[in-house]
């Protein structure tokens, strides 16, 4: 599916999968069906999450891509539809967990044009060093 | 109008809103491989508005697989008594 990234791996800490988003994803869509999807797509917990950020749609869109990246990272063993996530709310970034037997670690990012989320497989005392180089290496960030 | 021809009108119509198509451009030929518009999210979209619109709930396996117009109207065909 053309706007995603691929899925690399990295073979010291396990699986990365990087996903690029269009921020006017579903703009174009009338709010009920954003909230469908995120009924069908999201747990209550992040449904909370983008419940509480400046605009839900971009929130929702955030975590979809943040499943997708989940999904990259672990080689397709955790389906999107599957992927729970723990999201820490510091808009326009931040961390995310998705938790489980193939825990995942990720950096969100939300710009003017464009969402990045990038996620490594593993526990975060590994996953977490690795993002940290991986986002320097892309020009930095404030977790960087 | 068959009941298979007013599923594929409806299909058409859900997925040329979601995917922000003119009707004309949705057809046999449209799948994740043809078309740009058909990003993951947006498959993720589509899904849950068909579901909607037909009164189904696709299996995760099932989701996978919907990567072509065909593939829906297959899939709600094999659902015809569920389809709304």
């Amino acid at each position: 599916m053309p706007l995603d990234g691929g899925a690399i791996r990295s073979p010291s800490a396990g699986g990365l999968g990087i996903d690029l988003a269009d921020p006017s994803t579903f703009e174009h869509l009338a709010p009920a069906a954003v909230e469908r999807a995120a009924r069908r797509w999201l747990s209550p917990a992040e449904r909370a999450w983008c419940g509480s950020q400046p605009s839900f749609r971009l929130a929702m869109v955030t975590v979809l891509s943040c499943k997708e990246s989940v999904c990259k990272a672990t080689g397709g063993a955790t389906p999107v539809a599957e992927a729970r996530l723990a999201m820490e709310a510091a808009w326009p970034r931040g961390w995310a967990r998705a938790p489980g037997p193939e825990p995942v670690t990720l950096w969100w990012e939300v710009g003017s044009g464009y969402i990045l989320t990038v996620g490594v497989r593993g526990p975060a005392h590994h996953a977490e060093p690795l993002l940290v180089r991986i986002l320097r290496g892309r020009g930095g960030t404030e977790a960087a | 109008m068959t009941d298979q021809s007013q599923v594929a009108v409806r299909v058409r119509e859900v997925m040329a809103q979601v995917l922000d198509l003119p009707p004309g451009e949705i057809g046999p030929e449209l799948s994740t491989e043809t078309s740009s518009a058909w990003t993951s999210l947006n498959h993720l979209m589509l899904i849950s508005q068909l579901e909607s619109e037909f009164g189904v709930v696709f299996s995760n396996a099932e989701v996978k697989g919907l990567t072509s117009f065909t593939a829906i109207l297959d899939a709600l065909g094999r659902r015809r008594d569920s389809v709304a």
